[in-house]
C-alpha cells in the first residue's frame, strides 16, 4: 500500500474510529453525570420535604406522622386527586371540585402498584421519580439530536435542578409524561413510528400538553414523507393521530361513565378555569388583582411563563426545530386564554426546548455558575413551600 | 393509482392504527372503578342543593313540643333562626351568635345541623363524598309507589347529624341529629331554588305540621 493510498483508505477511517470512541465516552460520561444531578436534586426535594414535616412548616396543625406517612408533602395537592382517582374512580360534581379535571394514566399506574400491593402514594412517588430519570436520559439523547453533546448534557443537568422541578419528585403525572413526550419524539426521529404513537397517546392520556406532540411528529412526517415506504407513511399517520385519539378516548369514556364527554373542561371551572375569548385579559385581571393578597404566589407562575417564552425564543434562534418550539409555546401559553396564570409553571416542565433553551444561555461559564448555584436554592425554597401554593 | 397507494392507502390506515390505539386507551379506562349509583345520587344531591337559597323546618324531640326554624343564606354566610328569638350565622362550618338567648355548643350544634342549611349540608357532602357516600336507608311507599330513601351519615361516632333523601326526588326530606344528651329531627319543607327569586322568609308563613309531614316534594315560595 502506498503513503497516497494509506492516507485516504486508512487515516480517515481510523480518525473516524477515534472520534466515535470520543463520543461514545462523552455520552457514557454525559449519562453519569445526568445521574448524578438526578440522584443529588432528588435528595434534595426529598430532605427538603422530610424537614417540612418534621418541622410542621408552616402550619402546626398539618403533623402527619413522620413514621406512619413518610413523605406525605409530596403526595399532597393534585396528588391526592389521583389518588381518589385510582381508588374510586372518576364522578363530576357540576360547580365544585371534582376529578375528571385529572387525566387518567397515573392513576390507572397507581391502581397497578396497588394490585400488587404498593400504596397508591408509594407507587406514585416511585413512578414520578424514576420516570423523571428515564425522561432525563432520553430528554439528553433527544437534545443530541438537535444540539452539541455538550448543550444536549447541560439541559439535562439544568431539568434535574430546575427550580420548579419538585414537581416530579411529586405524586403527579409530570414524572411519567417528560419521558413519554421526550421518546415520542426521538422514536420519530428515529423512524419508530408505532413507538412514538404509543408514546404519544399515553403522553396524552397522562397530562393533556401531550396533544401539542401532533405538530413536533407532524413536522417530523411532512419532512420525510417523500422518502418514506407506504408501510412507513402509515404508521407515521397513526402517531401523529395517536395523542388526538387518545384524548378522544377519555372523553369517550367520560361520557360512558358521567354522560358528559366534556366533564373534564366543566370540572376545570371549578378551579376558574373556562376557555373564552377573553380569557388572556381575565388572566391579566386576576393576576393584577392578586397583587398583596394570598393569591400572590401567582406571580411566580407568570413570571415562569415569561421565563419560558424567553427560552423558547433561545432555543428557537440557537436552531431548535420550530415544531417543537411552537409546540412549547402552546403548552406555556394556551393555559392563559382559559382564565389563569395558575400552574403555567408547573405546565412548562413538560417543554424540552425551554431546558434547550437555558443550556444554550449556559455555554457562558458565567451565566451556567448562576444557573448550578441558584437552581438547587431556588428548588430546595419551592419545595419548602408546597404547602403555601399549589403547584 | 400512485396517488391512491401514496396518500390514501396510508391515510387509512393510519387512521384505522391510531383508532384502534384509542379504543386500547379506551379499555385501559374501563379498568378503573365505575362511579356507584351512591355516588351519583351524592353527586346529583349536591347539585340539588347548591340550587337551594335556603330551607324551612320543624324541628321535633321526643316529649318537646315542634320549633319552626329556619336557614336563609346571606352574602355574609347562612343565617340561622331556631324558633325562639336566637339568631346565629353559619358561616362555613363555624357558628357566630347574633342575637337572642346564647346557647350551650352542643345546642348550637344541633341548631346548626337542624337548619339544614343547603350549602352547609352541600359541603358536607361534597368534603366527605368519597369517605361516606348515600346509602340505602329503607324503601317506602309515597302515593302509592315505591321510593328508596337514603342516607349520609356525617360521622360514624356519636354526635352524627343523619340526612335523609327521597331517592326518587333527589328531595332531602329530613335530619336527624343525634348525640348522647340530644336527639332531635328536622322535618324539612319548603326549599326554596335559587332561580326561583324568592321572597324573604318572613314573608311566607309557617307551614302547618300537618302539610310538614306530607310535605315531601320540593316547594317554592309561591306553595307559601
Amino acid at each position: 500500500m502506498t503513503a497516497e493510498h494509506y492516507a485516504t483508505a486508512v487515516l480517515p477511517r481510523r480518525s473516524t474510529r477515534v472520534s466515535d470512541a470520543h463520543a461514545v465516552d462523552a455520552v457514557r460520561t454525559g449519562r453519569r453525570e445526568i445521574v448524578l444531578w438526578w440522584a443529588a436534586s432528588r435528595a434534595l426535594v426529598i430532605g427538603c420535604a422530610l424537614v417540612v414535616q418534621v418541622a410542621r412548616f408552616p402550619r402546626r396543625n398539618w403533623h402527619p406522622s413522620l413514621l406512619a406517612h413518610p413523605l406525605a408533602l409530596l403526595g399532597t395537592w393534585d396528588g391526592q386527586w389521583y389518588e381518589r382517582i385510582a381508588n374510586e374512580g372518576y364522578l363530576f360534581v357540576s360547580g365544585r371540585y371534582s376529578n375528571p379535571a385529572f387525566f387518567p394514566l397515573l392513576p390507572l399506574v397507581e391502581r397497578f402498584g396497588h394490585a400488587v400491593g404498593l400504596p397508591y402514594l408509594v407507587t406514585g412517588l416511585v413512578v414520578a421519580n424514576l420516570g423523571f430519570l428515564a425522561g432525563l436520559f432520553v430528554l439528553y439523547e433527544l437534545g443530541r439530536e438537535f444540539l452539541p453533546e455538550g448543550d444536549a448534557r447541560r439541559a439535562c443537568v439544568y431539568a434535574a435542578v430546575f427550580p420548579f422541578g419538585y414537581v416530579f419528585s411529586m405524586a403527579y403525572p409530570e414524572g411519567l409524561a417528560l419521558p413519554l413526550v421526550a421518546l415520542a419524539g426521538l422514536c420519530a426521529l428515529r423512524n419508530r413510528w408505532l413507538l412514538a404513537a404509543t408514546c404519544a397517546a399515553l403522553a396524552t392520556m397522562a397530562r393533556p400538553e401531550g396533544i401539542f406532540l401532533v405538530l413536533p411528529l407532524a413536522a417530523i412526517m411532512i419532512r420525510r414523507w417523500p422518502t418514506m415506504t407506504v408501510r412507513m407513511r402509515s404508521r407515521a399517520i397513526a402517531a401523529v393521530l395517536a395523542a388526538p385519539a387518545a384524548l378522544a378516548s377519555f372523553a369517550a369514556y367520560l361520557w360512558w361513565q358521567l354522560n358528559d364527554p366534556l366533564a373534564w373542561s366543566k370540572a376545570e371551572q371549578a378551579w376558574g378555569r373556562s376557555f373564552s375569548p377573553l380569557g388572556v385579559y381575565r388572566a391579566g385581571v386576576q393576576l393584577v388583582h392578586s397583587f398583596g393578597i394570598r393569591n400572590g404566589w401567582l406571580y411566580r407562575d407568570a413570571a415562569a411563563c415569561l421565563i419560558y417564552v424567553l427560552l423558547l425564543r433561545v432555543a428557537y434562534r440557537a436552531g431548535i426545530p420550530r415544531s417543537w418550539v411552537f409546540a412549547g409555546a402552546a403548552v406555556v401559553l394556551l393555559p392563559l386564554v382559559s382564565g389563569s396564570f395558575a400552574s403555567d409553571a408547573r405546565f412548562g416542565l413538560l417543554v424540552p426546548p425551554v431546558f434547550w433553551g437555558l443550556a444554550v444561555l449556559g455555554r457562558h461559564a458565567r451565566t451556567n455558575r448562576v444557573v448550578l448555584v441558584a437552581s438547587p436554592l431556588l428548588l430546595a425554597a419551592a419545595t419548602l413551600t408546597i404547602q403555601f401554593r399549589y403547584p | 393509482m400512485s396517488v391512491f397507494r401514496a396518500l390514501v392507502v396510508p391515510l387509512v390506515a393510519g387512521t384505522i392504527m391510531a383508532a384502534a390505539g384509542g379504543a386500547a386507551a379506551f379499555g385501559l379506562l374501563a379498568t378503573l372503578n365505575p362511579p356507584s349509583r351512591a355516588d351519583k345520587l351524592t353527586a346529583a344531591l349536591i347539585g340539588r342543593l347548591d340550587g337551594m337559597s335556603g330551607s324551612r323546618v320543624l324541628v321535633t324531640a321526643s316529649g318537646h313540643r315542634a320549633l319552626p326554624g329556619d336557614c336563609m343564606a346571606g352574602q355574609r354566610g347562612s343565617q340561622i333562626r331556631d324558633g325562639s328569638s336566637t339568631r346565629l350565622l353559619l358561616v362555613g362550618r363555624k357558628v357566630r351568635h347574633v342575637s337572642g338567648k346564647r346557647q350551650l355548643q352542643r345546642v348550637v350544634a344541633a341548631a346548626r345541623s337542624l337548619a339544614a342549611c343547603p350549602r352547609f349540608l352541600a359541603n358536607g357532602l361534597s368534603a366527605r363524598l368519597f369517605a361516606d357516600r348515600l346509602t340505602l336507608l329503607t324503601t317506602t311507599r309515597q302515593s302509592g309507589r315505591s321510593v328508596d330513601v337514603f342516607a349520609a351519615s356525617s360521622y360514624r361516632r356519636l354526635p352524627f347529624v343523619q340526612l335523609v333523601v327521597n331517592g326518587k326526588t333527589l328531595v332531602p326530606t329530613e335530619i336527624r341529629f343525634v348525640s348522647r344528651r340530644l336527639v332531635r329531627h328536622s322535618q324539612l319543607a319548603a326549599l326554596r331554588s335559587r332561580t326561583t327569586g324568592a321572597a324573604p322568609v318572613s314573608s311566607c308563613p309557617e307551614p302547618a305540621r300537618t302539610t310538614l309531614r306530607a310535605a315531601y316534594s320540593e316547594r317554592t315560595t309561591r306553595d307559601c
